[in-house]
């Protein structure tokens, strides 16, 4: 994926928020569920960066 | 700033909110509860009715009102008392021998370890922690709700709401315990694979 020009590869996250949704068929209602995790957040502070759940504390 | 919600497209001809599966469970615990109640209720009449033959019963009949009312409250608490220890333990139980919730779970997200690779190559897991009620024909979409990017020139980047929705889309068919989701760098997509 590029933007501008350039490779997304060569930009530094400083921040980024995530949430999954998911659908699924649950065998209990045979109904189609929608559901969405809570957020996972990208901790750019520490080397390496990782994923932890929830928002920071500001 | 609160990062802005971008909910992705989602198909499906039948959907069910968290919401009507919060009433329908409470409908279906009231349910239970009615018809445990309307048991026990039963069990006290024909209890009643078997006492007033006996001679236990023409002894109590000679005592106060009162005392009778007391007696039939005190029975009614150590009744209900009974049924709720009796409903926890046996709900303890089973979720300690089951290892886990015997309710219908929604998926459960975590990220794996960080790795020296790029911060988007990073696999989360999702599992159903739900020991009875299976999962079928997951799908799920990765939303990135926001996200801050600086280019090489130390220019910050905006992503249109096109390119922060709908990112990732993965279909899986078929009975799900486990998926390992994995972030190539770059792409921004997200892979499935079945572990």
């Amino acid at each position: 994926m590029s933007v501008g020009g350039q490779d997304v590869a060569d930009f530094n996250v400083k921040e980024a928020y995530i949430v999954f949704i998911s659908e699924y068929e649950s065998s209990w209602s045979g109904l189609l569920t929608k559901s969405k995790s809570t957020p996972f957040t990208l901790v750019t502070s520490s080397v390496p960066m990782y994923w932890t759940v929830g928002f920071p504390l500001r | 700033m609160e990062p802005t919600f971008h909910r992705a497209n989602v198909r499906g001809s039948r959907r069910l909110s968290r919401d009507t599966i919060l009433i329908q469970s409470t409908i279906l615990f009231t349910s239970a509860l009615l018809f445990i109640s309307v048991i026990f209720v039963t069990i006290f009449i024909l209890d009643r009715r078997d006492e007033k033959h006996s001679d236990a019963h023409r002894a109590e009949r000679q005592t106060s009102k009162r005392s009778r009312a007391l007696s039939l409250v005190w029975r009614a608490i150590r009744w209900v008392f009974g049924t709720a220890v009796a409903l926890v333990s046996l709900a303890a139980s089973i979720y300690g021998i089951l290892g886990g919730p015997f309710w219908p779970t929604e998926p459960h997200f975590f990220p794996s370890p960080p790795s020296l690779r790029s911060s988007f190559d990073v696999p989360f897991t999702v599992t159903n922690d739900g020991k009875i009620f299976s999962v079928y024909h997951l799908n799920i979409s990765c939303v990135l709700m926001k996200i801050t990017m600086v280019g090489p020139g130390n220019m910050p980047v905006s992503f249109q709401k096109s390119i922060m929705t709908n990112l990732l889309r993965i279909k899986y068919y078929g009975r799900v315990t486990r998926v390992l989701i994995n972030v190539p760098s770059g792409t921004l997509c997200l892979l499935v694979d079945k572990t």
